[in-house]
């Protein structure tokens, strides 16, 4: 018996090292997924990703958020063990460049969220959006044209402070609640912006009535008077064009350039004398006004070749709604300039050859191609 | 024993027993076998040291990895729908807004220790649901969703934009405390409890179509009478919202209780009780009508109180277009005709839902047949009558002698030039019978006692032609 005790007590020796293995192997092992699964943790608390003073003003302005109750890694992170994988390495370069400054900032996100992320809290199919004050929008529709929700939503987090070029590495330091606050009091920057709806509904052929996105359908109350269309509108344009166009700029098939607010480097560029388009330019280039604009007015009857200037005497301005005075490049449809019968001087003696905008080498005399311009009847008072 | 102990904890050593020794451990029993063996061994020997570290070791990832997958499963939606009886809640959750986070995240107030709390309550559950399920399951007032719930995912930066043209000043409501059930009870749920259409014999009614058909808007949003009931509440001086039970439905079991223990009281008096109840509820009936109208006349500005919240229709509501023929001077003499042409326009702001805090039991049967289809109004007079006699803004003036009755000694005499043709007859039948009201009728009842055959006991005159 105790022979064979001892005979059995020989292996433990190799069992003995087995079971140290073992143990300490697994031990190992807890401690490794321990620790990893707490640094995954801590580094995908918001509070972590705001330790560096690069994303202050990320931190500051989502603090000041309707999403402060969803943390970063939420949104910014896809769902997903490789995405995530993807993440934490990404996270480890910037690390790595921000340790050897190479780091270019400011910050940008490098895509944009998908759509995944905002419907794990948002069931759209569900909820019927109640979007503020007078506005339509069919949220269904949307989706399924395939828009995604940061197309219109993109300032709902951070109130588009790369865009508003707030994320300067030399401002990290003046980010604060309060700051992040302020940046996003303004709603203007967390909404979605009507210039968003109006490109895209223009890029994609959709109505842009008004009526289509607006319950009250936003015509103001003078368009409402009588003579708005045939009598007082030019006159209200004259004094507050900035307003008509706040609205009908969206109304032209072609775009307008020039009606909006001088820049202060412009201004001072220019020594405070920038020529303003007036409300005739506005007629002629707003393919909105134009369209009735380039209508024969009622005005104008037969008689009115013979009469028209004891019209034009009146106010020779109110013609120019219309026609041009001369001929240029940038006159549009009508093809009526007072030049076409009333020729400034064209004497031999003067150069008026050079100025003209169609080159005239070589010819004395009007031709035919004269009169696609000018009117025959009038040229040929003197040239017989 | 020893050299069993000594050869291993587990292993091979059974093939070096025989068979005899075998059985004695047999007979000693498993446990206490087990705990002699472990008694037996020699803690000296380093192997048996490791042995045990590798063991608890192991054992202590049994134990958390099971602990946290428990814990998992039974916070997932999918286990609470595990059970039939949550089939209305289930099928309500999936179908509202708020389907995207889970039940727990919501029912168990945020925190460890919390969690762990409701879980051993929750044991009772288990019993419950294989002793006998109850015939409704309602949100009690200790398990009501707190406001810190609403707060992990809605944040207080949210300007809060509400539907329509109502304004609701949430800041104003947060600051007093309000809890967010109070108004937002049916969010996800649609007040199925209070309607009552998740008892027992129903559940098998709810599906995930069914839901959606059943989670009608009305009970999803706010409801007005809330508003308009803490509205007057506060306005006397009280803040209904600090009592729980205002927050929560009705329980039917306690409910049950205290009726139970009511009657206990009751078999000492019985005879005298039976009576007095009946009178008690007709005066809380009355009671509560003369409160509601009270409130419609506040609304419509026609009685101003000095009350901290105006309960005016433009407190609430950006436009109450009050529409065009109301402002006519005559429309309080004058509106009969139109409310039998379209009963259903004036039923829009007029119906007595609106006013009371109360939602009525439904028949989720006839709820699912009858589908959300609206029926067509035709224009009906018994219809119109009826509304003026049991609507209670309608009945509000109805209820009064009009003007034109002036006193009754002269009105008696006078009156057969108002009644004379037929359309004039009906204008008066809209408060009058024309006969005694039978004690049985269904008929709704007429504001006032007096009916024609109380004089005119053989009919009219025009009545044989």
């Amino acid at each position: 018996m105790e022979e064979e005790h001892m005979n059995k007590t020989s292996p433990p020796r190799t069992r003995y090292k087995v079971y140290k293995y073992l143990t300490v192997a697994l031990l190992f092992i807890v401690v490794f997924f321990s620790l990893g699964l707490i640094g995954v943790e801590t580094t995908s608390s918001s509070s972590f990703c705001s330790s560096c003073h690069e994303m202050k003003p990320e931190y500051y302005t989502w603090k000041a958020s309707t999403h402060s109750e969803v943390d970063c890694v939420k949104c910014h992170i896809g769902s997903g063990t490789e995405e995530y994988a993807k993440a934490k390495a990404n996270g480890l370069m910037q690390v790595y460049k921000k340790a050897t400054q190479t780091y270019t900032a400011p910050i940008r996100m490098p895509k944009e969220i998908p759509d995944s992320a905002c419907e794990s809290c948002h069931d759209v199919s569900k909820r019927e959006v109640t979007a503020s004050g007078d506005i339509i929008i069919p949220h269904d529709k949307h989706q399924n044209k395939d828009i995604e929700c940061i197309q219109c939503h993109n300032g709902v987090a951070h109130g588009k402070i790369a865009d508003r070029k707030m994320t300067f590495q030399t401002d990290y330091e003046k980010w604060d609640t309060k700051t992040g606050t302020s940046a996003m009091a303004d709603l203007k920057f967390t909404r979605p912006d009507m210039d968003t709806c109006i490109d895209c509904h223009k890029a994609r052929k959709v109505t842009i009535e008004c009526s289509a996105c607006h319950k009250t359908g936003m015509v103001p109350k003078s368009h409402k008077a009588e003579d708005f269309k045939t009598k007082t509108h030019g006159k209200q344009a004259a004094e507050n064009l900035m307003k008509c166009n706040q609205c009908h700029s969206d109304m032209s098939k072609e775009p307008l350039k020039g009606y909006e607010d001088v820049s202060v480097i412009d201004r001072f560029l220019n020594n405070n004398q920038v020529k303003q388009k007036n409300h005739y330019n506005y007629a002629k280039e707003n393919t909105f006004c134009k369209d009735c604009h380039s209508k024969r007015p009622a005005s104008h009857n037969r008689n009115f070749f013979d009469s028209h200037g004891a019209t034009a005497n009146k106010n020779q301005e109110s013609c120019q709604a219309c026609h041009e005075v001369k001929r240029s490049n940038e006159t549009g449809g009508n093809q009526v300039t007072c030049s076409s019968c009333h020729p400034s001087k064209h004497s031999q003696k003067t150069s008026w050859k050079v100025n003209h905008p169609i080159s005239l080498e070589g010819v004395s005399k009007p031709s035919a191609k004269c009169y696609t311009c000018h009117a025959k009847v009038s040229c040929e008072k003197c040239h017989k | 024993m020893g050299r069993v102990s000594l050869v291993a904890i587990w292993g091979k050593k059974n093939k070096d027993i025989d068979p005899e020794s075998r059985e004695d451990r047999k007979k000693t029993g498993l446990i206490r076998g087990l705990w002699q063996k472990f008694r037996g061994i020699d803690w000296k020997n380093p192997v048996n040291r490791w042995k045990l570290l590798f063991v608890s070791l192991v054992g202590c990832i049994v134990v958390f990895g099971g602990g946290y997958g428990v814990l998992t499963m039974t916070n997932s939606p999918t286990f609470c729908a595990s059970c039939h009886e949550m089939a209305p809640e289930y099928s309500t959750f999936t179908a509202s807004a708020h389907n995207q986070i889970s039940c727990v995240q919501c029912h168990i107030k945020p925190g460890f220790t919390n969690m762990i709390t409701h879980k051993m309550k929750s044991m009772k559950e288990v019993y419950y649901h294989v002793t006998g399920v109850p015939e409704q399951i309602v949100q009690t007032e200790e398990e009501a969703v707190s406001n810190e719930n609403c707060l992990q995912c809605h944040s207080k930066n949210r300007l809060v934009t509400a539907s329509g043209d109502l304004k609701v000043n949430h800041k104003g409501h947060i600051e007093e405390d309000i809890p967010c059930i109070t108004c937002h009870a049916g969010v996800v749920h649609a007040k199925m409890a209070t309607r009552g259409i998740n008892v027992e014999e129903v559940r098998g009614e709810w599906t995930k179509e069914s839901a959606e058909k059943l989670m009608e808007k009305k009970y999803l949003r706010p409801n007005m009478g809330t508003c308009i009931d803490c509205h007057d509440k506060v306005n006397n001086g009280e803040k209904p919202w600090k009592d729980p039970a205002y927050n929560v439905p009705v329980n039917p079991e306690e409910v049950e209780k205290k009726l139970e223990e009511n009657d206990k009281d009751a078999t000492k008096e019985t005879a005298k009780k039976e009576t007095s109840e009946a009178e008690t509820t007709e005066a809380v009936a009355a009671a509560s009508n003369a409160k509601t109208q009270d409130i419609i006349l506040q609304a419509i500005g026609k009685q101003k109180k000095d009350v901290k919240i105006s309960m005016e229709c433009e407190t609430c509501h950006k436009q109450t277009e009050i529409p065009k023929t109301h402002k006519n001077v005559d429309w309080g003499n004058n509106h009969g005709g139109t409310a039998i042409q379209q009963l259903d326009k004036c039923m829009n702001c007029h119906q007595d839902s609106k006013w009371v805090r109360e939602i009525p039991k439904e028949d989720i049967v006839s709820l699912l047949k009858m589908g959300n289809q609206k029926v067509k109004y035709t224009p009906n007079v018994s219809l119109a009558k009826e509304q003026a006699r049991t609507n209670k803004f309608c009945s509000a003036c109805h209820s009064d002698r009009p003007e034109s009755h002036g006193d009754s000694d002269q009105w008696l005499t006078s009156h057969a030039n108002k009644a004379k043709t037929k359309e004039m007859k009906a204008e008066c039948f809209v408060c009058h019978d024309r006969e005694k009201p039978k004690a049985d009728t269904t008929n709704a009842k007429a504001p006032t006692d007096v009916y024609c055959q109380y004089c005119h006991r053989t009919g009219f005159k025009d009545d044989k032609k």
